[in-house]
């Protein structure tokens, strides 16, 4: 197991080089520029020209690699052509507003889609099932910001009671951070919990007509032991493996809710650095979704030796 | 000025021009430059100051109207430099105003919600966004002069000021016992390092190019202020001494941003305004605080703090506001005022700007390189309907590139006894077939994530036989397209001006910078030469006018609307000064 995973880790490397390879020439491909977009209105050729030198953009895009790859390797992901500010600084004062959510989400995802998914499939073909169903489409058909601009309008403007925008540290108190987070939280997470649900209920169907699962009925177990013990841990592979991708995604993806809620997260960087053509910002985003992406992938693929014994790695 | 707001990332994926454009009104100076003459009082003739009252209303909740104080844009009399000597007389009691305390409760905290993807820039020399140079920057950062509520100049950190008669010679007094935010001494010199730092090539400030008629800046003692012209400038006070909008000689202090450097003293400026910025608040995504300056010149602010979040997106900010977790917000949407007008705990302003939007066409290549087509498009436009559908009916119908604020200048359909851009759908069917526009399909670029302008004018043209190609892109490539004239048409426009030269030097000189539609006529050229170098209102008037009347006659541009500034706030907030697209805060009180 060790070896396997030093060598995923060592892979990781090479996917998070050739990811951040990648975005950095097809930023440069794309149509515009980062100083136009900076001077607006306020463009003139003279004030472009020295921007560029400023930024070092006007030095040929070979170099520019080379220069940031080699900042990079010393941990220095550079400075925002907008802002002047330290990427890694913006990230890591984005970072912790889009875990805090991402989090949320999934616990609540989680807390839903557990019980929901199970009961869905126990009771298969009942209103139950059908009343199931039919939400997790709903959940899954509707896009975030609905979800999000609804969950403002009853729960913030007209009840009072959760505030409608902005995040809060912790560090300035748990109440007001956490009830800054609860809307964000479950507009993020309803999706999530529609496609988990779905995932628990297929991947427990499947499983509840197994073999072994009918031994275990003859046999005169509870119920409640066959589903718990023996049905839902060989369901969880899919489910597993959805989840992991999910939270990956959620950690660098939550631009539509940082958005609605007004909550500077990675999505929201990521998303304003990519229209802003700000450079440097993109490629440490990209930079750190990958690494995500990378360790979510290894993480599921261990937790599967925990749920299935006969799956080993060497 | 006359810019465009902030276009990164829009502000906003929300923060594009086009949400920009959309709300934003200029701040007239037109007004201001008659309150600058008559601010410096005259030798030859008295000056006046307003002539056409643009009316400033307020729409509260209930929906009922009352007419607050009127915004007035003065038409001075005194136009000339020559009138221009000696101390400020109407200006004195404004002086001694500005010098008073305000009146109100104090103390409190004020919530800002700013609608905004990310700041990039609050150090004045380089912002490039007009809207945060009215409505975030005068908070930090004073400057020579500033506007009243009736956008007359009155003095700000120069309490006195003179024009020689040849207009070359501006010679300011500096108040004394100034200082920054850093406890740092202000005096002349630091006016002498700031236009220096503005031409600095390493600051490659977009603002450089307004001081290029300056041939020498100097401190001739610690209160004095001189510089020196190589030609007349008309609305040199108003576009760049201005507290605000006048950005490229606002003062800075040297001793904090030299320890700063270049690049943390782009979003951490230093200033000498009512407000202090916490330097270590400011997150450029996410909002930043600001303090009461207790050695502001004009006495402590009421309030003690504003705290500014940024919020991107419209609807939330609308909804930060209707849920009261936020005091004020710069500017409501045009679709999110009906939602408000519900709340009798909100106020939401409708005061007439200084902006214009219209159709830009690229006049150096087909179809619009011919006459009749570009006709034809200005013809086929319902401008009131346009109103009605793409702004929710709060905006006006505009005749030319000079808005209503600009009452000196500027021309209604009422007033003009011929307007060959008049809707006329009949006479657009037949000037589209003749010259062959119905058989073209011109390009239309306008913003992925605002385009209701975009969408209602394609609509209208459809009903004429002209089909178009409606191209919405990302805010950073619209701009490369649009700087290269990479389009057959554009919706474009000017906001934050604080004169019509801000706006109309840059759109209809030939080859001036945002002419990318390239409508190059010699006439402009003499006609915008003229209103520079003549001090005579009257006669810039009259120029202006003669370029819209030239610009309708060969549809340069087809004219749509002036849109209303709309900023909105909880009923207990006080004391806000209506200048439309400029907020001066330190009046401003809580009632609660």
């Amino acid at each position: 197991m060790t070896q396997y995973i030093i060598r995923r880790l060592i892979y990781a490397l090479f996917i998070i080089w050739g990811c951040a390879t990648i975005v950095f020439f097809l930023l440069r491909l794309v149509p515009g520029d980062p100083v136009s977009a900076m001077l607006g209105h306020e463009y003139t050729p003279e004030a472009a020209a020295q921007l560029r030198k400023n930024l070092g953009l006007d030095q040929p895009i070979y170099i520019q690699y080379i220069k940031w790859m080699g900042n990079v390797l010393h941990g220095d992901l550079g400075k925002s052509i907008d802002t002047h500010e330290s990427v890694s600084g913006q990230i890591v004062s984005a970072f912790p507003k889009t875990l805090s959510i991402t989090i949320l989400a999934f616990i609540m995802g989680a807390v839903v889609a557990a019980p929901m998914g199970v009961l869905a499939a126990l009771k298969r073909n009942s209103v139950f099932d059908f009343l199931a169903s039919g939400t997790t489409l709903i959940g899954i058909s509707l896009p975030t910001f609905w979800f999000g601009i609804v969950f403002i309008l009853i729960f913030a403007v007209q009840l009072r009671w959760l505030p409608s925008v902005g995040y809060v540290s912790p560090s300035d108190g748990l109440w007001p951070w956490f009830q800054h987070l609860l809307l964000p939280g479950l507009a993020a997470g309803v999706g999530e919990a529609a496609i988990l649900v779905r995932f628990v209920r297929a991947g427990l169907l499947e499983v509840l007509g197994s073999d072994y699962v009918r031994t275990a009925r003859a046999k005169g177990l509870p119920e409640s032991r066959v589903i718990l013990s023996h049905a839902m841990r060989n369901s969880m592979i899919p489910v597993v493996t959805v989840a992991g991708l999910s939270l990956a995604g959620l950690l660098g993806g939550l631009v539509i809710t940082e958005t609605v809620f007004a909550i500077s997260g990675i999505g929201r960087l990521l998303t304003g650095a990519i229209f802003a053509k700000d450079y440097p910002i993109v490629q440490g985003v990209i930079l750190l979704i990958t690494l995500f992406f990378v360790m979510a992938n290894l993480a599921v693929d261990i937790l599967y030796t925990f749920l299935d014994p006969r799956i080993r790695y060497g | 000025m006359g810019e465009e707001i902030d276009r990164a990332a829009g502000l906003n994926g929300r923060l594009s021009r086009r949400v920009m454009l959309r709300g934003i009104a200029a701040v007239g100076a037109t007004g201001a430059l008659g309150g600058l003459l008559a601010a410096c009082g005259g030798s030859s003739s008295t000056p006046t100051t307003a002539a056409a009252t643009t009316a400033a209303t307020s729409t509260t909740a209930s929906g009922a109207t009352t007419a607050t104080s009127a915004a007035t844009t003065a038409a001075t009399a005194a136009s000339s430099p020559s009138s221009a000597k000696g101390s400020p007389t109407a200006a004195a009691a404004a002086t001694t105003a500005a010098t008073q305390a305000p009146a109100g409760k104090k103390g409190g905290t004020l919530t800002l919600g700013y609608n905004v993807q990310q700041l990039l820039q609050l150090d004045p020399a380089r912002i490039s966004t007009g809207r945060v140079a009215g409505e975030l920057l005068p908070q930090i950062c004073s400057a020579l002069v500033q506007f009243d509520d009736k956008l007359n100049v009155i003095p700000d950190l120069a309490q006195k000021w003179e024009v020689s008669d040849d207009g070359l010679t501006y010679t300011f007094h500096i108040r004394t016992g100034l200082k920054f935010h850093d406890d740092a001494p202000l005096s002349a010199q630091d006016f002498v390092y700031t236009y220096n730092r503005t031409l600095d090539p390493k600051l490659a400030s977009p603002h450089a190019n307004k001081l290029k008629s300056i041939t020498k800046a100097e401190a001739p003692d610690d209160q004095t202020f001189k510089l020196t012209f190589s030609a007349p400038f008309a609305p040199f006070l108003a576009t760049t001494c201005t507290r605000g909008p006048g950005r490229a000689l606002t003062p800075v202090s040297k001793t904090s941003t030299e320890k700063m450097g270049v690049d943390e003293s782009l979003l951490k400026p230093v200033g000498c305004g009512p407000f202090k910025l916490v330097l270590d608040s400011m997150q450029s995504q996410s909002g930043f605080t600001m303090e009461a300056f207790d050695g502001y010149y004009g006495g402590r602010p009421l309030l003690d703090k504003i705290v500014v979040k940024f919020i991107p997106e419209p609807a939330s900010q609308v909804n930060a506001l209707a849920a009261g977790d936020i005091d004020m917000m710069n500017e409501v949407p045009p679709q999110g005022v009906a939602q408000l007008q519900g709340n009798d705990k909100v106020v939401v302003e409708k005061i007439h700007g200084t902006n214009w939007i219209a159709v830009q066409f690229n006049t150096v290549r087909p179809p619009f390189n011919n006459q009749d087509a570009r006709m034809a498009v200005a013809k086929a436009i319902d401008r009131e309907k346009f109103i009605k559908t793409a702004r929710f009916g709060l905006a006006e119908v505009s005749v030319g590139a000079i808005a209503p604020a600009f009452g000196w200048a500027t021309q209604t359909e009422a007033t003009l006894t011929n307007n060959p851009e008049k809707f006329d759908q009949a006479a657009a069917k037949q000037l589209a077939e003749s010259s062959g526009l119905t058989k073209a399909k011109p390009i239309l670029i306008g913003s992925a994530s605002d385009h209701r302008d975009q969408d209602e004018l394609r609509n209208q043209l459809l009903q004429v036989g002209i089909q178009i190609d409606l191209q919405l892109l990302q805010a950073s490539d619209y701009n490369a397209r649009w700087q290269k004239g990479d389009y057959d048409m554009d919706i474009e426009g000017s906001v934050v001006d604080a004169d019509p030269d801000d706006n109309d030097y840059n759109f209809f000189y030939p080859d001036g910078p945002w002419n990318t539609g390239k409508w190059n006529r010699d006439q402009a050229k003499v006609l915008l030469d003229d209103e520079r170098a003549t001090t005579d209102q009257a006669k810039r008037a009259k120029d202006f006018q003669d370029l819209q009347d030239l610009a309708r006659k060969e549809a340069a541009f087809a004219f749509l609307y002036h849109a209303y500034f709309l900023p909105g706030y909880q009923s207990y907030v006080k004391g806000l000064p209506k200048v439309p697209e400029i907020f001066y805060m330190e009046g401003v009180w809580l009632d609660k």
